[in-house]
């Protein structure tokens, strides 16, 4: 046989040097490695790691019950009476708000955005794969549906549904949905395309198993690095749809709802809405920092 | 070399006989291409053109020639990844370009395919071990999972890899190891034939050679049969039993491989052979110099293909188009000074 | 290094000014996350005007490395660690980055292997020309427009006023290159850097760029580095010859010598490994064993003793100087030098 490994090779050049450095290439090019090389993205990370933490653990962090109104001690400035960051028009504890807030809002947008990505990356697929009417007839929806301004879209579609949490979640999702399938579609034209689902089909894979086992794996870095990024802007989406009213009902806390509570009495209790803004501000650019270092990890040509 | 294996390449017929394995008849290719202008009729490019080939059993066929000559349109028409617009490709007695479903599914174990780009044809994010073990999966050939890695194996040592490369990904390999392993792939199912579409252009020398001995071994040990597509006439003259030289989606000449630099006839044959850089810095070259460029092969195709830059470009080339006409015993040719010899 | 790893260095070149380019002892490591890659190990050659220097190498060899760092065209992870690089009075590792633009495209240009990467797309032919034209001269658009045709005339472009106004789309692979080269001696450069300039085009393009690549050193005296790893295209192009592998200069001579009296085990599994066109017997190739060493891994033994049929237990622990074995050949192996001979082909390839 041709290539034979000779049995003499010097120990700078042997098997088990060459293993070796295959192990650091491995450990370099680990995504978890990559990803922490990248100091923004390890900012953004802890950033949403917190933001998660919050809302996970609310009923165990939060000082008091969220709803509680205290009529005694309406707009407590921050620090007052025991309130870290004050209290609402109500009495109620804003710290407490803000934890529950972040377990409602963040909840509505990964979910939100889960359906989004569901939806769109099944119809972004089946266009791009099929391509020809398919392609068209999905894809001309998809443009209808961008025409529309994202948040009238949404507003049209909670106007539709009604209100509640469930429904922001739908409303949001289905918004997204043209913008996953744009991201899928044009990312299988250049997957199946690929000399490897060409040799695909030679050894007789069937078109299903190109899509699914292939085509669908090779074609999900710029999915995830969208979902991530697709979260900040979900997140701002349920703050304004609560901010006009079309969110979670009140009395339950979210962000957004929050924000438009205090934007009444911006003028007498700014903190509310000062407070209620700046964790909005802080999860968004959480979520764009990772997003933009899972895009760095995953991007081949990306700048060191 | 080991005796045994000069003598398999002293029993390998020098000119084909029997009955070919593969058969193309007639067959064209023809692309669309959408008009730059808006209402613009489409115009048609034509990679093909009345390719007649027989491939027989244990042989290699090279084809060669320069870039859009057709020969990697040939090559994929015969793995069916192109859809003939017309003529036939006949393999175990039927036409293969009018089946589908599980008949084409049973043929195409039979033909496989390996690509010049050793990277970009096999899958990212498999490992060797699970590239080599898809065809048994598709073809569900073997059930239980120990066997098939066993099998993976077998197939890997035969190709010159081994158990340390089993679970690595295609970037962790060399440009030869990965060719090796897009061959393993193709060995599993134990195909008859096997279109090599340019396989060597991309490595380094030294690789090369490996690759190309290893294609060597593989045919004498399993009597594959190849359909050979390089640009590369000395790698092709290496490889081959016969050469077909394309130009512009026809075969210009058909021939023995030693005859192709031996007595070449067709005036692009010997115009390729001139403009191969010299062996040693001694040889002087003969250069015979066709004029222009390779013309554009959209749109309607009138005469000789290379009668625009032909030297020896007679009248009738012009209008006319030459057929591929056997001259001498197993050498064909597409040029009419040569049919005219025969025809006195 | 030692003094003998001056190479061709000494001979009557530098005394008579004809010495263009004087490269010695370069290194050029990469860094990477995965540890520091050896591209270029201690390089060292010279070129005389009107002459045609090829460095020949497989990939990873390090040849288009060391041309690339000569004009310091590199990578951002790459570095030139040591060394010294002097291009005509010079010194190319520290002029600073906006002389060096100056230079690259009016005394030395360069052809890359993609003619398609050397052309932007969006403008038309004429216009890239009469900018790099104007930028390096002091000449008005007419005359620059002029000189323009007037290249893509020696280049052998027909018809050439209306190339000019061309996209880089609207040519062939052999159109472009021959534009990229127009571009490149439009400016009377003194030296032109060609890495695989032909490596994309068909061998009847080949040939003709080739040619005319002679013909324009012929007629402007324009030295040339070429980068291939096409022997063929060395037999019919340079005058001297240097062989690279891992990183490292195998072999250093003029091309004559290296086809009749090659001496490094390495130029001979790769004069061996090409297939011949001449050759009528149907037997096995003979290949050289093995894969290249990875890089970073490099530099504690004589890098191709792992698949060298001649290595000896000494190879193994010492890195082989490169020296004069011969007047004018220079070769770096331990079991080659002026006292040891080795004869080709005395070992068995394996098997």
């Amino acid at each position: 046989m041709a290539e034979q490994t000779n049995a003499t090779a010097p120990e700078a050049l042997s098997d088990a040097a060459n293993l070796e450095m295959l192990k650091r290439e491995r450990r370099a090019n680990n995504v978890w490695h990559k990803l922490t090389r990248n100091k923004m993205a390890v900012v953004g990370l802890i950033i949403v790691a917190f933001m998660v933490f919050l809302a996970v653990f609310a009923p165990i962090i939060s000082p008091y019950d969220p709803n509680a109104t205290d009529m005694s001690n309406m707009f407590a400035a921050p620090g007052q009476a025991g309130h870290l960051f004050g209290t609402d028009s109500y009495g109620r504890d804003l710290l407490s708000r803000i934890i529950y807030g972040a377990r409602i809002s963040i909840f509505i947008a990964i979910g939100g955005t889960i359906v989004g990505a569901i939806i769109g990356v099944l119809l972004g697929l089946v266009a791009g794969f099929f391509g020809g009417a398919i392609d068209s007839i999905i894809m001309r929806v998809m443009d209808g549906m961008m025409a529309f301004p994202f948040i009238l879209l949404a507003l049209i579609l909670m106007t539709i549904l009604g209100q509640g949490t469930q429904n922001v979640i739908i409303a949001i999702g289905v918004a997204n949905v043209p913008n996953f399938a744009r991201v899928v579609r044009g990312q299988v034209h250049v997957v199946k395309n690929e000399e490897y689902c060409n040799a695909e089909r030679v050894i007789g894979a069937s078109p299903a198993r190109i899509l699914f086992k292939h085509i669908f794996a090779n074609a999900m870095s710029p999915v995830i690095v969208y979902f991530t990024l697709n979260i900040a802007s979900a997140i701002i989406s349920e703050a304004a749809l609560s901010f006009l009213g079309l969110g979670v009902q009140p009395p339950t806390a979210s962000w957004g709802a929050i924000l438009s509570e205090g934007k009444s009495t911006l003028q007498t209790a700014p903190h509310i809405a000062t407070i209620s803004g700046v964790f909005i501000l802080l999860t968004v650019l959480g979520f764009n920092l990772f997003g933009d270092g899972i895009r760095d990890v995953f991007d081949p040509k990306q700048k060191r | 070399m080991s005796e045994t294996q000069a003598a398999a390449v002293a029993e390998r017929p020098q000119v084909a006989s029997g009955e070919p394995i593969l058969s193309i008849k007639h067959l064209s290719k023809d692309f669309r291409l959408r008009g730059g202008k808006l209402f613009s009729k489409p115009q048609v490019l034509h990679a093909l053109s009345d390719v007649s080939l027989d491939v027989y059993p244990g042989e290699t066929l090279g084809i060669i020639g320069e870039s859009g000559c057709g020969k990697s349109t040939l090559g994929r028409c015969v793995v069916q990844l192109h859809q003939a617009t017309s003529g036939q490709i006949v393999y175990g007695g039927q036409d293969i370009t009018k089946l589908s479903g599980q008949p084409l599914k049973a043929v195409r174990k039979d033909i496989q395919m390996i690509f010049q780009d050793s990277y970009s044809s096999l899958d990212p994010r498999y490992t060797a071990a699970k590239t080599i073990e898809e065809p048994m999966l598709i073809y569900r050939t073997e059930s239980d999972a120990s066997k098939r890695e066993q099998r993976v194996l077998e197939v890997m040592r035969e190709v010159g890899l081994d158990v340390q490369h089993l679970q690595r990904y295609p970037h962790e390999f060399s440009g030869g190891q990965r060719q090796r392993i897009n061959v393993a792939r193709a060995l599993v199912l134990d195909p008859k034939v096997i279109v090599c579409d340019e396989p060597v252009s991309a490595l380094d020398v030294s690789i090369q050679a490996q690759v190309l001995n290893l294609f060597r071994h593989l045919q004498q040990e399993r009597g594959l049969t190849y359909l050979f597509i390089s640009h590369d006439l000395s790698v092709i003259k290496h490889i081959s039993d016969r050469v077909a030289i394309m130009y512009l989606g026809r075969v210009m000449e058909l021939c023995p491989a030693d005859k192709i630099y031996a007595h070449p006839l067709h005036p692009y044959t010997k115009a390729l052979l001139s403009a191969i850089p010299p062996e040693s810095p001694f040889d002087k070259k003969q250069e015979i110099k066709l004029q222009g460029e390779i013309p554009s092969p959209v749109g309607e195709q009138v005469g000789c293909p290379l009668a625009g830059r032909c030297p020896f470009c007679m009248e009738r080339c012009r209008h006319e188009r030459p057929s591929l006409e056997e001259v001498e015993p197993g050498h064909r040719v597409a040029c009419f000074k040569y049919h005219d010899v025969v025809a006195e | 290094m030692t003094e003998q790893n001056t190479g061709l260095l000494d001979d009557a070149g530098t005394k008579s000014g004809e010495r263009i380019l004087e490269v010695r002892d370069l290194k050029t490591y990469f860094h990477t996350a995965a540890g520091i890659a050896k591209a270029v190990d201690g390089v060292s050659f010279s070129l005389d005007r009107g002459k045609t220097l090829a460095i020949v190498g497989e990939s990873g060899s390090g040849k288009s490395v060391t041309a690339s760092s000569v004009i310091r065209l590199l990578a951002k992870t790459g570095k030139i660690e040591d060394g010294s690089i002097e291009f005509d009075g010079i010194d190319m590792v520290h002029v600073p980055e906006r002389e060096l633009l100056k230079l690259r495209g009016s005394d030395i240009s360069m052809i890359f292997q993609d003619p398609m990467s050397g052309l932007d797309p969006v403008f038309k032919v004429g216009t890239q020309m009469v900018e790099l034209i104007r930028a390096h001269s002091d000449l008005g658009k007419k005359e620059a427009y002029d000189r323009a045709v007037e290249m893509l005339r020696l280049v052998g472009i027909p018809d050439p006023e209306a190339r000019m106004d061309a996209y880089p789309y609207e040519l062939s692979g052999g159109m472009c290159q021959r534009v990229i080269i127009a571009m490149a001696v439009s400016c009377h450069p003194k030296f032109i850097i060609a890495d695989e300039p032909t490596t994309a085009l068909d061998v009847t393009v080949q040939s003709q760029v080739l040619s005319l690549l002679r013909g324009l050193q012929d007629e402007l005296g324009t030295a040339i580095l070429l980068i291939t790893h096409n022997l063929g295209i060395v037999w019919e192009m340079a005058d001297d010859v240097m062989v690279m592998y891992a990183g490292r200069t195998c072999e250093y001579t003029s091309m004559r010598e290296l086809y009749s009296n090659p001496l490094h085990p390495y130029t001979w599994g790769l004069l061996d490994s090409m297939p011949r066109l001449s050759d009528t017997a149907k037997t096995d190739l003979k290949t050289i064993p093995g894969v290249p060493p990875d890089l970073r891994l490099t530099g504690t033994c004589c890098n191709f003793c792992n698949r060298c049929p001649y290595a000896t237990e000494e190879c193994h622990r010492r890195v082989p100087e490169l020296k004069e074995v011969e007047p004018g050949h220079f070769v770096a192996c331990l079991r080659q030098d002026g006292e040891h001979r080795l004869v080709r082909g005395e070992v068995n390839h394996h098997e």
